[in-house]
C-alpha cells in the first residue's frame, strides 16, 4: 500500500487538492450506516436542498422553547407558557403561531458545546467542527458546493444577508454568495453582482462583452500554460452565464413572487428572508443561510424578545414551512433554525442574560425529517443536556449532511495534504429521521 | 558543511549523509537473511525498533488508514507511522486481546491475520513462509522483546545514489538504503525503509526503493526509517538541449546562475526579458503593491539608460508604498487582527494600530529582520524595573489625546504574544514555528509527522519553551494593579464593553487606567513549597535547555535562531520573499520546511539566506538581490522547454493580483487625476494598508472576494491567490465597478473639453493595462466610440471591458 504524502504536485505543480474519498469502509462504518438506512450504492436521505436559519447571538433558551417554570426566581423567565401542538413541550407566551405549527417542527433540545465566543460558534455551527488556528473547516454550505452543485446559472450558496460561514480551507472558489442586504416586502430587490445596475440593459451587458473579448487578447495567441488563467476563463464564462440568466434575477427578486405565498410572510427582515430563501431554493440554489441578528441580549432581554425577536420568529417559522409546503418543496428541503449557543441561566444586573454555550435548541423540519416531536432534553434547571442526551454542533452538521445524502465521513484533503474528515466528531441525529 | 543539506537539518539527533561511499561490512538486508525457512539457523534476534516497527511501516500497518489510525482498526492500535515503540509493544502484548503469542508464535494474531489465515480487515499483506513472516515470527519466538532501555540510536542514514538522472534510455534505478547505529552496527535497510515520490508524474518509487520514470521533469523521493527521513533528487530532462547542447545563456547575477545550474541539468531553456512595461507594472504590484500611473509609464519608456530598471527598483523601495505594503505582509505574517485577537488588552484598536505602526517604523527605515524578529520574540510589556504604576503611565502617554508619544520608537513590541489564539504552550509554539521557521508542527502535536522527523516528544519539548509566557497580570503587580482599579472605581463599571470604553476615555484625557502586560511567570513552585527542580525544554532538534527561574525561555530560542547555520530563521524568511516575487516559494508552500519537502533549488536558497545574513538581515538588500536578478525580469511567455516548468523560476508566472491591489488599482484608474504616489497619511486610506476585520461577516465584500487574509490561522495559505467566480461576477457587474467608474470626482466626469479618442484610448490603457494600445486595439476603440453616444460612455465601456481584461486582474 502506498501512503499519500503530505504534500503532492501535479506535473504543472499544481496543488493537487484531493477531494479523495480514499479509507476504505469499516465495519464501524458499516454498522453505523445500516443503522441510518444507507449503505453505499443505495440513495441516502431525501434532501437536495437546506435552509439554515442563523438566530445570530444566541436565543435564551428558557425564555424561548426550554422554559423552566419551577427555576430560581433569579433565573425563571417572565414569560408564561402556552400549550403547543407538541403534546407536554410548551412554548413561549410570545410564540403562539409557532407553538400551533411545532407539530411541523423537530424539536431537538440539549445540543450542548463548550465555545462561548460567537464566531467561534458560529464557525462550529456552520462547519461541524470545533474552530482551531491549525485548519479552518469549510461551512457545509461550501462542501455542498463542492459536491453537489448548482445549475451553471445559479449559484450553489447563498447567505442572506451575510454570514460566518466560510470556505475555510477549500478556498475562495467555494464561497457564499452574500445578499448584503435584506428584500423589503414587495419591493424589487437587487442581487449584488447578479441584478443589473441603474440603467444597464441585457443588449449593453453583451455590447460591453463583444468589446471586452475583442479586447481580452494579450494572452490568447499564446498558450501560456498558466493554470490561473484557465480558471479566469471557466469563472468569466459561468459569470456572464449568471448575469445574462433571466432565472438568476428572477430568483432573488422577492417582488415576483406570487401573493398567496408572499402574504404569508410578515413584511420583517426575518420573514422577508425567509421568503427570499424559499424563492432560491425553488430556482434551484442547494444551500442557503439566513442570518438574523439581535439575539444576543446581555440587556433588556426580555423586552428585545418580546417587542422584536419572537414576534418576528413567530410569523417566520411556520411561514417557511408552509411556503415550502404549498410550492411542493418541503419534502426535499431540509430547514433548520438554530442559535450559536443559549444563554445564561442567570439573568444579570442588566436583565440580560449571557452567552451559554453548555445548552441550547435547535428546530427542524423538511427534508427527511419526522415533524412533531422532541428529541434530547436538558436538565430539570435548564442548565444543561439532561444524562440521556449527549448532541453536539458535530452531531447536527452530521444530519445535515445526512438529510442531503453525503457522507459526513468523507475525507478532504487541506491544501498542506492534511486529511480532514468532514465531520470528525459527529454523528446524524438518528431519532430525527426514524 | 552545507545548512540546508540534509545533514545538518537535525544536527545532533541524527546524521543523515547521502553519499556514494560504498562503506562494506554492513548486515545484508532481512530481506536475505530471512529469505530460507530455516531462520533458526540464524543466530539473531529481530529488534523491535530496528526492524519489527519499520516492517509494520513497509506493510502499512500502521498507516493512517489501519491501525496507526486515533481510534486504531479492529480493536488494534499501533502509533502513526511507528514513533511509539512503548505503546506499540503494549499494544501488541495486550492482556485483552494479545496480537502475539510467545508461546505459540505462529498462533499469533499478527502472523495469522496479515497472512489472511484469519480473516483481516486490511487483506492478504505478505505470504505463509515469506521473508516478512519469519521476521516476525522470530521476533516473537526469542520473547517479542521492546527496544533496550539504553537501545543505540540511528546516527547516519546513508541512501544511494544521491541523485537520479534518467533519460530517454535510462528510466529506473534502485536506492539502497544503509542505517548505521551508534552501537558501530550497520545493516541494509533497504527492503524495510518507507518511500514515496512527491511527484507521481515524475517518478514513482515502490516498497523496495525502486525508482521508475513516468515522465520529464523533477520531483524528490523521500526515503523513511526510524527517525531519520532523507530525500533524492530525481531528474529526466525535458528537452534534448541538455550537456553541450544547452544554449549560451545570460546570467548577469549570482541568483541567476544558480537557476540556470539547475534548468540546465533539466534542459529547461529560461524565457527572454520582460517589456519594460511588463517589468515596471510587476515591479510597482509587487513591490508597493500599487499600479504605475501613466505619466510614469510613459517616462519610463522613453528612458533610454541602461540601468533604468535597477534605479526603478532602488525608487520603488524608497516609496510609501512599499513600507505601508510590506507592512502589511508582515502583519499577515505575524497575525494581526486587531478586532478578535487583541480583546484581551481591553485596547484592542489602539494595541492593533500599535502593532503596525512598529513594524512600519522599521520596514520603512529598513532596520534587520533579526532586530525586528527580536523585539517580537523577547517583548516583554514591562521594562526592566520598572513598576506597575509607570507602566500604566507610559502606557497612557502612547494613548492620550494630547502630544501622544511614540509607541514605535520603543524596542519591543509585546502584542504578538496578546493574540486570543495564542493561548496555550501548545498554541504559542505553532505559532512560533510557523512565523519565525516556516515549520508547521501541527502534525507532531498529536502524532509523528509523516514525513519529518519531529515526534509528539520534541514536540512536548519545544512548547516547553513558552509555558511561563503569558499574558494578564504579573503575580508581583497584582497588588498595585487591585489598587488602581480601586482608586479608579472600576467596581462600577458593568459590562467589559463599559470597562474599555472607560478606560479607553482615561487614557485619552491622559489619566491612569488599567493595563495588562505580557511577561514571563516565575516558575510554578512544588507542592512543599520548595522550588521546583527547573524543568527542561527542547528546542527542535537541539540540545536540552535548562530553564533557569530568573531566565526568559525565548532567549535561548532567539540565540538559536540567529545562528549563522540555523536553518529555518533567515532561510523561510527569504522563501518567503521570494515567494511573494514568484508566487511559488523555493520551498513550497513556503511555510512547510520539512524533510520530506525539499526545496526545489537548494543552492539558490542557501545563497539568498546566506547573503541575507551576510548583510545583516537587510530586507532591502534581499529585495534587491531578487528583483535585479534576470530571473524576476523574465517573461510570462514560455518556450518549448519551459512551459511546464513552475517551480523552476525559468519563466514569469502568472498571479492574480492581491485583494488590495486590485480594489485600489480600480479606484486609481478611474481617479482624475491618476495618482498612484501618496503620503503615509494618505495611503492609510487605501487598502493595501488595512486591517482585516474580527469577523469574516464584516469583511468588505471585494476583499472577502478576492481572499484577503483574516489572519487567525497558522498558515501562509490564508491569502488566497485563486480566481473564483465571485470575483468574475464582482468585476463584471458589481455596482462597485460602475460607482467607480461614475463617480462625481472621477476620471470619466472631469475629462478635458476637446479630448481626442486616440488620446483618451491610449489614457485608459495606461491606466488600467499599464501599457500603450496597439494599432489594432485603437482601431477597436475608436470604432466602439463611433458606435456609442457620448465620449465619456464609450471610453466608461473601455475601462470597464479593460478591467475585465486577463491583463487587468493578473500580474504577468
Amino acid at each position: 500500500m502506498r501512503i499519500q504524502p503530505g504534500l503532492r504536485f501535479t506535473r504543472r505543480g499544481l496543488l493537487q487538492v484531493g477531494f479523495l474519498n480514499g479509507v476504505g469502509l469499516s465495519l464501524a462504518d458499516f454498522l453505523r450506516m445500516k443503522a441510518l438506512g444507507e449503505t453505499r450504492g443505495e440513495r441516502r436521505g431525501t434532501a437536495d436542498a437546506v435552509i439554515f436559519v442563523h438566530l445570530a447571538g444566541g436565543p435564551a433558551h428558557l425564555d424561548t422553547l426550554d422554559m423552566k417554570p419551577d427555576a430560581p426566581s433569579e433565573e425563571r423567565s417572565p414569560f408564561a407558557m402556552i400549550d403547543s401542538k407538541i403534546a407536554g413541550v410548551p412554548a413561549c407566551e410570545h410564540l403562539p403561531k409557532l407553538a400551533q405549527a411545532l407539530d411541523q417542527f423537530a424539536l431537538i433540545r440539549g445540543i450542548s458545546h463548550t465555545t462561548g465566543d460567537h464566531l467561534l460558534a458560529n464557525q462550529f455551527l456552520f462547519s461541524g467542527n470545533k474552530p482551531s488556528a491549525a485548519v479552518r473547516f469549510p461551512a457545509v454550505g461550501s462542501v455542498m458546493t463542492k459536491e453537489r452543485p448548482s445549475a451553471d446559472d445559479i449559484p450553489s450558496f447563498v447567505s442572506i444577508p451575510n454570514s460566518d460561514a466560510n470556505p475555510g480551507f477549500m478556498g475562495v472558489e467555494f464561497a457564499p454568495f452574500k445578499t448584503t442586504k435584506v428584500p423589503q416586502a414587495g419591493k424589487p430587490f437587487e442581487m449584488r453582482g447578479l441584478s443589473l445596475p441603474e440603467g444597464m440593459t441585457v443588449e449593453k451587458v453583451r455590447r460591453r462583452e463583444s468589446l471586452r473579448s475583442d479586447l481580452d487578447t494579450a494572452f490568447r495567441d499564446v498558450d501560456a500554460a498558466a493554470d490561473v488563467l484557465d480558471g479566469l476563463d471557466r469563472f468569466g464564462k459561468k459569470a456572464l452565464e449568471m448575469i445574462l440568466s433571466p432565472r438568476a434575477r428572477t430568483a432573488f427578486d422577492v417582488s415576483r413572487e406570487s401573493p398567496k405565498i408572499a402574504k404569508l410572510f410578515a413584511p420583517d427582515e426575518l420573514g422577508q428572508s425567509c421568503l427570499l430563501a424559499a424563492r432560491l431554493v425553488e430556482h434551484g440554489v442547494r444551500f442557503v443561510s439566513v442570518s438574523h441578528q439581535g439575539w444576543d441580549t446581555h440587556l433588556d432581554n426580555f423586552e428585545s424578545l418580546k417587542n422584536k425577536l419572537l414576534p418576528q420568529l413567530d410569523a417566520a417559522a411556520p411561514a417557511l414551512i408552509e411556503a415550502l409546503r404549498q410550492k411542493g418543496l418541503l419534502e426535499r428541503t431540509l430547514v433548520v433554525i438554530t442559535g450559536e449557543f443559549g444563554r445564561t441561566p442567570k439573568i444579570n444586573a442588566n436583565a440580560g442574560r449571557d452567552h451559554w454555550p453548555r445548552t441550547m435548541w435547535t428546530l427542524a423540519s423538511g427534508g427527511g425529517v419526522k415533524a412533531g416531536r422532541l428529541v434530547g432534553g436538558t436538565d430539570a434547571k435548564g442548565h444543561g443536556p439532561d444524562d440521556d442526551t449527549k448532541l453536539k454542533p458535530d452531531d447536527l452538521a452530521a444530519t445535515i449532511f445526512h438529510a442531503l445524502g453525503v457522507d459526513h465521513k468523507l475525507e478532504y484533503h487541506t491544501k498542506t495534504g492534511r486529511p480532514v474528515i468532514l465531520v470528525q466528531h459527529g454523528e446524524p441525529i438518528a431519532p430525527l429521521f426514524a | 558543511m552545507s545548512r540546508l543539506g540534509f545533514a545538518c537539518l537535525i544536527p545532533t539527533t541524527v546524521l543523515l549523509i547521502a553519499a556514494a561511499t560504498g562503506q562494506a561490512a554492513e548486515q545484508l538486508p532481512l530481506r536475505e537473511r530471512y529469505a530460507a525457512t530455516d531462520e533458526k539457523s540464524l543466530n539473531e534476534v529481530p529488534d523491535f525498533q530496528r526492524h519489527i516497527v519499520p516492517l509494520f511501516g513497509r506493510l502499512g500497518c500502521n498507516g493512517r488508514a489501519c491501525h496507526g489510525s486515533f481510534q486504531g482498526q479492529g480493536g488494534f492500535r499501533l502509533s502513526m507511522f511507528g514513533y511509539d515503540f512503548a505503546s506499540d509493544l503494549a499494544a501488541l502484548k495486550s492482556k485483552d486481546s494479545p496480537r502475539v503469542d510467545v508461546p505459540k508464535p505462529a498462533a499469533s494474531m499478527i502472523l495469522t491475520k496479515p497472512t489472511d489465515e484469519n480473516d483481516h480487515g486490511g487483506g492478504k499483506r505478505f505470504e505463509i513462509d515469506g521473508w516478512e513472516y519469519h521476521v516476525l515470527r522470530r521476533w516473537i519466538a526469542g520473547g517479542a522483546n521492546g527496544p533496550a532501555v539504553r537501545a543505540a540510536k540511528l546516527t547516519k542514514l546513508e541512501v544511494t545514489p544521491t541523485e537520479i538522472r534518467f533519460d530517454e534510455r535510462l528510466q529506473s534505478a534502485s536506492l539502497k538504503v544503509i542505517a548505521h547505529w551508534s552501537d558501530g552496527a550497520s545493516e541494509d535497510v533497504t527492503c524495510i525503509a518507507r518511500y514515496s515520490s512527491n511527484d507521481d508524474g515524475t517518478a514513482t518509487i515502490d516498497a523496495d526503493g525502486r525508482v521508475a520514470s513516468t515522465g520529464k521533469g523533477s520531483t524528490y523521493v523521500i526515503i523513511c526509517y526510524d527517525s531519520a527521513v532523507a530525500a533524492v533528487p530525481v531528474m529526466r530532462p525535458v528537452s534534448d538541449q541538455v550537456g553541450p547542447k544547452y544554449p549560451r545563456v545570460a546570467t548577469p547575477t549570482r541568483v541567476d546562475e544558480l537557476v540556470v545550474d539547475k534548468l540546465r541539468k533539466l534542459g529547461i531553456v529560461p524565457a527572454e526579458l520582460c517589456t519594460d512595461a511588463e517589468f515596471l507594472r510587476r515591479a510597482s504590484l509587487d513591490v508597493c503593491g500599487t499600479l504605475p500611473s501613466p505619466a510614469e509609464i510613459e517616462a519610463f519608456l522613453a528612458d533610454e539608460s541602461a540601468e533604468k530598471r535597477a534605479r526603478k527598483i532602488d525608487e520603488l523601495l524608497e516609496r510609501p508604498e512599499y513600507a505601508v505594503w510590506w507592512t502589511t505582509l508582515l502583519c499577515d505574517l505575524t497575525g494581526l487582527n486587531s478586532g478578535a485577537e487583541l480583546g484581551n488588552t481591553d485596547y484592542a484598536k489602539d494595541a492593533g494600530d500599535q502593532w503596525y505602526a512598529w513594524l512600519h517604523r522599521r520596514i520603512r527605515d529598513n532596520v534587520g529582520y533579526d532586530e525586528i524578529a527580536r523585539g517580537i520574540v523577547l517583548a516583554v510589556s514591562r521594562k526592566p524595573g520598572q513598576s506597575y504604576d509607570d507602566y500604566v503611565k507610559e502606557q497612557v502617554s502612547y494613548l492620550r489625546k494630547t502630544d501622544p508619544a511614540d509607541f514605535a520608537a520603543q524596542p519591543m513590541m509585546p502584542y504578538y504574544w496578546f493574540r486570543g489564539n495564542l493561548a496555550t504552550a501548545d498554541d504559542k509554539a505553532l505559532s512560533f514555528a510557523h512565523v519565525f521557521m516556516g515549520v508547521r508542527l501541527d502534525c507532531a502535536q498529536c502524532h509523528k509527522h509523516p514525513f519529518d522527523e519531529w515526534s509528539q516528544q520534541d514536540f512536548k519539548d519545544f512548547s516547553a519553551l513558552f509555558d511561563r509566557v503569558s499574558k494578564g497580570v504579573h503575580p508581583d503587580a497584582a497588588d498595585d494593579r487591585k489598587r488602581l482599579e480601586a482608586e479608579l472605581g472600576v467596581a462600577k463599571l458593568k459590562t467589559a464593553a463599559e470597562r474599555r470604553q472607560t478606560f479607553r476615555r482615561w487614557a485619552g484625557e491622559g489619566k491612569p487606567a488599567p493595563f495588562y502586560e505580557v511577561y514571563v511567570a516565575p516558575p510554578p513552585k512544588s507542592k512543599n513549597g520548595k522550588p521546583a527542580a527547573p524543568p527542561t525544554a527542547r528546542i527542535l532538534g537541539g540540545e536540552p535547555v535548562t530553564l533557569a527561574a530568573d531566565q526568559d525561555p525565548r532567549e535561548p530560542l532567539m540565540k538559536w535562531l540567529l545562528e549563522k547555520e540555523n536553518p529555518y530563521f533567515a532561510p523561510s524568511f527569504v522563501n518567503r520573499v521570494w515567494a511573494h516575487y514568484f508566487e511559488v516559494g523555493i520551498v513550497d508552500p513556503p511555510d512547510d520546511f520539512n524533510r520530506g519537502n525539499p526545496p526545489s533549488n537548494r543552492e539558490l536558497l542557501q545563497y539568498l539566506a546566506d547573503d541575507f545574513i551576510e548583510h545583516g538581515y537587510d530586507v532591502k538588500h534581499l529585495h534587491r538581490t531578487i528583483l535585479n536578478s534576470r530571473t524576476y525580469q523574465l517573461s510570462w511567455r514560455p518556450n518549448e522547454t519551459n512551459r511546464n516548468d513552475d517551480r523552476l523560476f525559468s519563466k514569469a508566472r502568472m498571479r492574480r493580483l492581491p485583494a488590495e491591489a486590485v480594489v485600489d488599482a480600480i479606484r486609481q484608474a478611474t481617479a482624475a487625476p491618476m495618482k498612484t504616489i501618496g503620503t503615509t497619511k494618505e495611503l492609510m486610506a487605501r487598502y493595501i494598508a488595512q486591517q482585516p476585520p474580527a469577523y469574516e461577516s464584516r469583511m468588505e465584500y471585494p476583499m472577502l472576494v478576492f481572499g484577503k487574509p483574516i489572519r487567525k490561522t497558522n498558515c501562509d495559505c490564508e491569502r488566497q491567490p485563486d480566481p473564483s467566480l465571485l470575483q468574475a461576477v464582482y468585476l463584471r457587474n458589481d455596482a462597485d465597478i460602475q460607482t467607480a467608474l461614475d463617480r462625481a470626482d472621477g476620471w470619466l466626469k472631469n475629462l478635458p473639453k476637446q479630448a481626442e479618442p486616440t488620446t483618451l484610448i491610449r489614457e485608459a490603457y495606461l491606466r488600467v493595462v499599464s501599457r500603450p494600445p496597439n494599432e489594432e486595439e485603437i482601431a477597436r476603440c475608436q470604432r466602439y466610440f463611433r458606435e456609442t453616444a457620448t465620449t465619456a460612455e464609450a471610453l466608461g465601456d473601455i475601462v470597464w471591458a479593460l478591467f475585465n481584461t486577463q491583463e487587468f486582474i493578473t500580474n504577468h
